[in-house]
Order: structure tokens, then sequence, then C-alpha cells
């Protein structure tokens, strides 16, 4: 507890001014940077994530039955579909431990050859990318390998130049070889054509097979268009209820004053989204409405201690009022955006991809509604009731409860 | 609320969590992978599977019986005792004291009803299983692997196709149409059931997991279905039925796949004839033995409609061939006058007409009911969708990503526990332990709801998930914020307990209702990756509220209001 309450109204020109500052600074990068770094949901394109792993064996099946290869945790499995009905190998790691192991395994079975591009390679490192369960045919299906590499993102972009506009980014650990790639859609580009071409650009540059994609997204134009209404509006939609249902429970200054805060929140978020070239996706989304959520749930409840003060004590001055609320307040929003972090900075830290950045942008938004909710809710709501009483609009103390 | 009640309730949500999280611990805990992949594969493989098993089984019976009749039944068929002695009681004869091998084939009337009784032991087993899983919570494909498509109805072709323009509500009605298509092509596609679905008015979804092969989806979705017209030998197809009659085990392979007979001459294949029962599962009717050589082709056909006769008034099949099919089937029709033609879609037989006269173009069939007749004509129609499909998108994860999402999400959620409870602890002393415990409590009951309501558990779940974790401590963290509050004013413990959870409810109320209402909306508007999360969240706001006013209220209660003398631990200050 402590010992005098925090002069938050004493200080509010000091925390606006703080807010459009960065606001101002939101701004400036989205217009430097000529908009937000879409992501693939938003951008119709191909999204694919790609690992770079030299193929270690190569299989080709000459009969005429259904005969598909599966990598489950580190063993292959190969099951033969036919007339006569299906057999199922499974070549475990400890069993065969290397490619050369599984290569002499393979051809033992009939009509199946199998050559060891790489026999050294590891059964325990084997890669299950899009593509897999595999169907076996005369043609080769090769099947790769994780390794140790040193191509940078800069080869990535060499291997796919001839495709005009690509955006590629390391994915992990540098050792972990992996790339999202993405492009847009050009005339009469269809999803089959697009990974082909894809495909071929990387076979040509790191030799065939050696690439495997782990991920493939295709999303249409028409498609992204859909859900950049649909967000739009589910943000409309979310923030129109909730000023409803302040407005119920409390007052119209309650009302106005959060909403002004949540606009703070998300215009801050989307000016480090903008800033910090952060992809905004779907999930981008469902971020920022968690922010509206989650910082709201911080204003109401120092908004309900300020109705519970101001009924408690009529004669006190609303600015005394709200600096007690906030601080009365304080241990709670001290502890909720902890403990909201601590779950989720190790997603942060683990996660890659969207589930990362949805984590990040939470972590910034956490911040920025604690910002809002001590500093800007409580002021605004005290320079609205003021200009309320002077517009002779009579002050009525709220009875509620 | 009464102290009775509010313990009833918590009871009665620990039963229910217990009722729905039981299949789903089953099923993760005690199902060996094979199986599980057995079990979730389409209801043809289940009876392919289980006849394959009968098959074996009956096969090293009768060698067993043939060798030595008085040996003791070996354990692995000891499933076949309780019907035996069904049996035995049935017929009025003495149920045998020891089980030879003997003793079981005398409690069957024939080869045929062991035969049948093996089948449905293994079938009753995977159907038990895969029911099993249905309850159990299902992992997404972005978790497991697999592939989402979502397809949209080409309008234009279908308006090129039609001479005019169409409304959407015939495009709908198309699309229905393609969409029955695609399930019927289910079977011929690979191990696990892909999910189906309209989306909108003129998008499909598909979901297909485990195999995010593209070629093998391709083949599904734009791939014509394996229809063939052939023509029937009768007197071999009653040759066939007799010999299968007598010697039941040698009808299926291991696999459960038909045995082909070697008296048949080349150029002859047995097949079975299947009806679709009202499951949708194609029941064998009979066996008939066909030409190997196909009499037409089904891409020659243009159209299949149901109709009923004129003057017999029973319902018919209408179908249109272009004219290079219509002069193969006229040469193929004119010369067999009198014989069964078969329509064989992916090997099985689908039905069977006997043909009365040449034909050209416009074919009619009829000797079916109204169920029978719309099912041959879907038959028919698989060798071309109504209206064609485009990809609107397309995403896939292969199976190795999927694993390492899974570790991820269990780490992160893992490490994110232990930092709040830790956390939790250090602020709050003992009572930080009651918000730690319905927390956990939290996260059972959000597992629970999950599965109750068939969610499948994808990325952006799992992200609400641990997002609720933190959050749910909130709603503790706002209570004995308040106790503390009320203690510091002089009150006792029992009294800032009350007054503490009393003046926290609204504030409680408030602050999760507006978080809810964010989730609810963002479950209604957002794409479907974002609605997973909204469900998380929306069902952890609830039982979070839940847990910290039912479950946290109660142990203080239990703890501290209950007995004289005990002290409240909120905080390791002394104040």
């Amino acid at each position: 507890m402590l010992k005098k309450d925090i002069p938050v109204i004493k200080y509010r020109w000091y925390a606006w001014a703080l807010a459009i500052i960065l606001l101002i600074v939101g701004v400036g990068s989205l217009v430097l940077n000529g908009g937000f770094n879409l992501g693939v949901d938003f951008e119709s394109g191909l999204s694919q994530r790609i690992q770079l792993a030299p193929a270690g064996l190569s299989v080709t099946y000459s009969g005429s039955d259904d005969a598909t290869l599966s990598i489950a945790g580190s063993a292959l499995t190969l099951e033969i579909r036919g007339a006569e009905g299906v057999s199922s190998t499974v070549f475990k790691s400890s069993a065969y431990p290397t490619s050369a192991d599984l290569a002499s395994a393979l051809n033992k079975v009939g009509k199946i050859s199998a050559v060891a591009i790489n026999g050294s390679l590891q059964t325990e490192d084997l890669l299950s990318g899009y593509g897999f369960p595999a169907t076996l045919s005369s043609e080769a299906t090769e099947l790769n390998f994780k390794a140790s590499g040193n191509t940078t993102i800069e080869d990535i972009r060499v291997a796919l130049n001839s495709l005009g506009n690509v955006k590629v980014q390391t994915v992990g650990a540098t050792a972990d070889q992996t790339f999202q790639v993405r492009l847009g859609i050009k005339d009469n580009d269809t999803q089959s054509t697009m990974e082909e071409a894809v495909k071929l650009a990387l076979d040509a540059h790191f030799g065939k097979g050696n690439v495997v994609v782990l991920q493939s997204d295709y999303i249409g134009a028409k498609f992204s268009a859909s859900l950049v209404s649909s967000s739009v509006l589910a943000i409309i939609v979310a923030m129109a209820l909730i000023l409803v249902y302040i407005w119920f429970r409390f007052r119209f200054a309650y009302a106005v004053s959060s909403l002004i805060a949540l606009v703070h929140d998300v215009l801050m978020l989307l000016g480090v989204i903008s800033l910090f070239r952060f992809e905004f996706s779907s999930t981008t989304i469902a971020a920022l409405l968690t922010i509206i959520g989650y910082s709201l749930n911080n204003t109401i409840v120092i908004f309900d201690r300020i109705r519970e003060n101001v009924s408690l004590n009529k004669d006190a001055s609303l600015a005394v009022q709200i600096n007690k609320s906030v601080t009365q307040s304080l241990s709670r929003t001290i502890m909720s955006a902890v403990t909201t972090l601590a779950a989720i900075i190790p997603l942060a830290v683990f996660a890659t991809g969207d589930i990362k950045m949805f984590a990040v942008n939470m972590g910034f938004g956490i911040l920025f509604g604690t910002y809002s909710s001590n500093l800007l809710a409580p002021s605004m709501l005290y320079w609205i009731s003021k200009a309320q009483k002077k517009a002779n609009v009579v002050e009525k103390v709220d009875q509620a409860k | 609320m009464k102290k009775r009640s509010r313990l009833v309730i918590v009871l009665l949500v620990v039963l229910m969590c217990g009722y729905f999280l039981y299949p789903t611990f089953k099923w993760y805990g005690g199902v060996p992978e094979s199986t599980k992949e057995l079990a979730t594969g389409s209801n043809v493989q289940i009876k392919e599977y289980s006849r394959g098993q009968a098959s074996r089984d009956l096969r090293a019976l009768k060698e067993l019986v043939a060798k030595d009749p008085l040996t003791t039944l070996p354990s692995e068929y000891g499933y076949l005792k309780d019907v035996a002695k069904a049996n035995y009681k049935a017929m009025k004869k003495p149920v045998p004291k020891t089980w030879t091998i003997e003793a079981l084939f005398g409690g069957f009337y024939n080869e045929q009803d062991l035969f049948d009784s093996c089948e449905e032991y293994y079938r009753t087993e995977l159907l038990e299983l895969k029911n099993l899983s249905t309850k159990a919570l299902q992992l997404g494909l972005d978790l497991r692997g697999g592939m989402s498509i979502l397809l949209e109805a080409d309008v234009a072709a279908y308006e090129a196709k039609k001479g005019a323009s169409v409304s959407s509500a015939e495009v709908t009605a198309a699309i229905k149409q393609d969409i029955e298509i695609l399930e019927k092509r289910i079977d011929q596609f690979g191990v696990s059931e892909p999910v189906i679905r309209l989306q909108g008015t003129d998008q499909i979804l598909v979901e297909v997991p485990g195999a995010a092969d593209p070629e093998r989806v391709n083949s599904f979705l734009r791939g014509k279905g394996s229809l063939v017209f052939k023509m029937v030998d009768s007197t071999l197809t009653s040759e066939l039925e007799a010999y299968y009659k007598n010697n039941p085990s040698e009808v299926y392979t291991d696999s459960g796949v038909l045995k082909q007979p070697e008296f048949l001459p080349a150029g002859k294949i047995a097949a079975g004839y299947y009806v679709s029962d009202s499951y949708g599962i194609d029941e064998l009717e009979s066996f008939v033995v066909l030409e190997e050589e196909v009499g037409l082709d089904g891409s020659h056909l243009e159209s299949a409609t149901t109709g009923t006769d004129g003057i017999t008034g029973r319902p018919v099949v209408n179908f249109q061939l272009d004219s290079v099919g219509g002069d193969v089937f006229y040469k193929l029709t004119s010369t067999h006058v009198g014989d069964t033609l078969a329509v064989v879609m992916d090997g099985k037989v689908k039905a069977m007409a006997t043909i009365n006269e040449g034909i050209r173009n416009s074919v009619q069939i009829s000797g079916f009911d109204a169920a029978e007749a719309n099912d041959l004509a879907i038959v028919l129609r698989t060798a071309a969708l109504p209206i064609e499909l485009t990809v609107s998108s397309q995403q896939a994860v292969g199976a190795t990503l999927g694993e390492d999402a899974v570790n991820v999400g269990l780490k992160a959620i893992a490490i994110g526990l232990v930092l709040v409870i830790l956390l939790m602890f250090a602020y709050y002393s003992a009572s930080g332990l009651i918000a730690n415990l319905a927390l956990l409590f939290n996260m059972v009951i959000m597992i629970s709801v999950l599965s109750a309501f068939n969610f499948t558990l994808t990325l952006t779940s799992v992200a609400g998930l641990i997002l609720t974790l933190g959050m749910a401590v909130d709603t503790n963290v706002i209570i004995f914020e308040r106790i503390k509050e009320e203690r510091r004013l002089g009150k006792s413990d029992i009294a800032s307990i009350k007054a503490g959870f009393d003046k926290a409810f609204w504030t409680v109320m408030d602050a999760n209702i507006t978080t809810i209402i964010a989730a609810l909306v963002l479950s209604q508007l957002g794409s479907s990756s974002v609605k997973g999360f909204a469900n998380t969240l929306a069902i952890g706001i609830v039982s979070s509220v839940f847990t910290a006013l039912f479950v946290s209220h109660l142990i203080f209660d239990a703890t501290v209001a209950d007995r004289e003398g005990k002290k409240l631990h909120i905080s390791w200050r002394k104040n």
C-alpha cells in the first residue's frame, strides 16, 4: 500500500503527450514503409515454408499397385495396397540407422528399387514435408534428411529471383535452414503452377530434391478481400457492443473514455506492427481484439473503483477520487500484467510463425493496455466530466448498485 | 449463495468434466498408435480389416481342427467362446466344460456362422474405438499435419455450360451435388476420412487429416471416379456363388480384399455387388463374375438423372452418353441382348441391369427403389461434377511441422503454468495456492468443454489456452486484493473474505463480460483459424469466473471461515 496516491490527474498532459508522440512515430513509420507488411491471408498469393535438407534416398516403384511411403516420428512406413490386400512394413531408425540401411532394406521389397544418394544420413533425421505420405511411381520419390548447412536468406532470394517479387524470411535458428517464402499471384497463376514454379527455381539452384516444403498455403484473391472486410467488421462490432455495455452499466462519460483508451491501444499496436515490420495476418486481428478485451478489463476495474469511491464520498474532488482509485487498483494491475506476461512470454520465445507474432503483439498490447487504463482513460474521464459540468449537465452521482 | 449449494455445483462440474474427459484420456492413453490409425479409417477400411482378420482366424482354426480336434482352444480365439456358449444353449445342447477346437466348432451352425462371428468381433471392437475417437479431443490439421482446401464454384464456367445466367440458389444446389459426389469418392481415398462441408453459398471446405499429398487430394477432387460398364458372365457367377458358399474362409485375403478363385479363366474377374446400407456404407449383396475387358468407359457419360417410369410408376435412372460413347454402347448392347450389364465403380459392382435391346445415347435403367435409384444416379454423376471447382485457398502442413508445433505448444503451456503458479505463490502465499488450484481446475474444465463440444485443438486454440492461463488468475487477483484491503481496514479474516468476494463480484463480472463480448464477436466474424482462438478464450473466461467465484470461495470458506482460530495467509508480509 502506497502512502500517497499517484498524481494521475496532475501528470495527465505528460501522459497524453507521450502517447501522441508515439502515435505520430507509428503513423510516420506507416507512411515511410508504405503500409503494413501484409501476411499471406491478407495478400493473395502463395506462402511456403521450406527447409533445405539433402535428398538421401531415391525410391521408385514399378508395380501397378498403390504404394505409399509415410514418415512418422523417426520411422519410415511402406504400404502397398493392391488386389491382394494391404501390406505394410515399418523401418525403424533403431534397426536401420542410416539411409544406406534403408536403401538396402527397401530393395528387398518386390518391385521397389531404392538408391542411396547419400548413404551416411541418419534415419532419425527423416523429414516428412508437404507431399507425404508419398505415392510411389516409376518417377523417383526423394526422401530428405535434416542436415546442417550454411544457406542464407540471400541464397534463397537469388534462387527465386526469376519469379519476380518474392519475400523471404528466416524461420527459427540459422541451423534449422528453414525459410518462409512468399509470392503474389500474377495473371493466370493457379496454386499448382505457382508451387511448380517455386519448386523448379529451388531445384535449379540447390540441386533437384534438396528442398523440402514443410507447409504450403495458397490464398486466392477473393478470399483475402473477404478476410479484410470481415476483420474490420469484427473490430467495429466488438467496440460498439462494448460501448453499449459500459454505457448501460456505468455512464456515458465512462463509456467514451474507455473507448478512447481502446482506440489508443489499437493504434499503438498498429504503430508497433508497422515500425518493426511485423507481419499483419489474421492472428494479428486476434491479438488486437484480445488486447481490446484485456485493456478494457483493466480500465473497468479502475472505473469500477472510481464509481465506488465517488458514491462513498461525494464531497471529494473528482481528481482526488481518480488518483485514489488508480492507486488502490495498482497492485492488481501489476499482478494481472505480470501473470499474463508470464504465460505469454514462453510462447513468444519457443513458438514460430503466426503464433510467435501473436504472443509478441500480445506482449506489447499488455504494456499499452496497462498504460492507457491507468493514465489515459482516467484523465479522459476527468476531462469529459468537467466538460459535462460546464455544459450545465447536472452531475448526478451514479447510484447503481 | 449457500455454501452447500456451491459445493453441490462444484461437485457436479467435477463429475461432468470427468465424463467428458474420459474418452480423451482413454484415446490418448490406452489405444496403440496402429489401432488408432485403423479406427480413424473409413468404415469401408474397417470392414476390409475385420473381414481379413476373420478369414485369417477361420483358416487358422480349420488348420488346427484338421491337425488335432482335441487341442485346447488357444487363448487368442477365446473371444468366440461366448458366442459358442449362447449357440449351444440355443441348440439345447449341453455347454462343453473344456473348450477344445472341436467343442468350439460344435458351437456354430456352420462355417459361415463362425466367420460372421469372427468378423463381428473385430468390427465391433474397431467401431467402438471409432466412436471413442469422435468423443475425444482431436488435434487440428495444423498440429497433426494435413491439408485444408477451400474450393469455390466456378460460376462463370457453369453459366457458359448452361448458356444462361444462374441464380445463387442454383449454384448452391449444384454445389451440394458436388459435395454428395465428393463424399462418395471418399472410399477411394487414403487413410483418414476427410471432412467435406458447405461453406457460405458457393464454397466447399475439404479437410484431409494426415495425408498432405497434393497429388492424391487433387485426384480426389478433380479426378473422375473410375466408373466403367462391364458385361456379367452369369454361368460363372452362379458357380462362384456356390464356391464361396462352401468355402467361407476362401472369400477374402488377410487384408479383407476379395480373393480371386483359381478356377476363373483368364479375362474374367470376381467382384462384389454392393448396395448402400442405411449407414451409407456399401453392403455386400452378392458376388458377380465380370468380363475383365471394359465395355464402356464412364468418361463418356454426360448427365444422369432420376425419374419415374411413365407406365409402371417405378423409379428409373436416365443417363446421356456423348456421341462416341453412344456408338460404343450401341455396339455393346446390340450384341448382348438378354445379357446383364454391370455398372462398376472403383472395382465394385453398383448396379446391374438386363439388356432388352440395343441402346444408343439415351439410357434408362430400372429395377430398384427410389433411394437406390438416387444412389446410382450419384454414382453415375461422379464421372463429372455438376459444377466445376476452383481452389480459393489451400493450407497444407507436413507431419513433422505439426509434431514440432505440438511439442512447442506443450512446452509453452508447461513453462507458462509453472511461472504463473510460482508468481501467485510468491505474492499471495497460501492463498496463492488456492488460486493455483482454481487455475488447474480451470484448465481441466476448458479441455473437457473443448472435448464436449467436439472442437478440434488447433495451434490458435492452444494460444487461447495459454492466454487464459494468465487471465484466469486475474479474477482471483481482483478478489484477493479486495480481501487484503478489507483486512487493512481492520476487519476479521472471515469478514474480510466475505466482503472481498461481495465487493469484487461486479468488478469481476463487468471486466469479464466485456472481454467475452470481444471473444464472441471474434468467434462469429473471424476467419476459421481465429475462431478456434476465440472459442477457447470464451470458454476460458467463463470457466475462470466460475472457478474464482465458486472453487476459490469454497476453499476459503473451508480453510478459514469454518475453522475458528485459523489464520488467513494472503501475503508474506504481516499486513
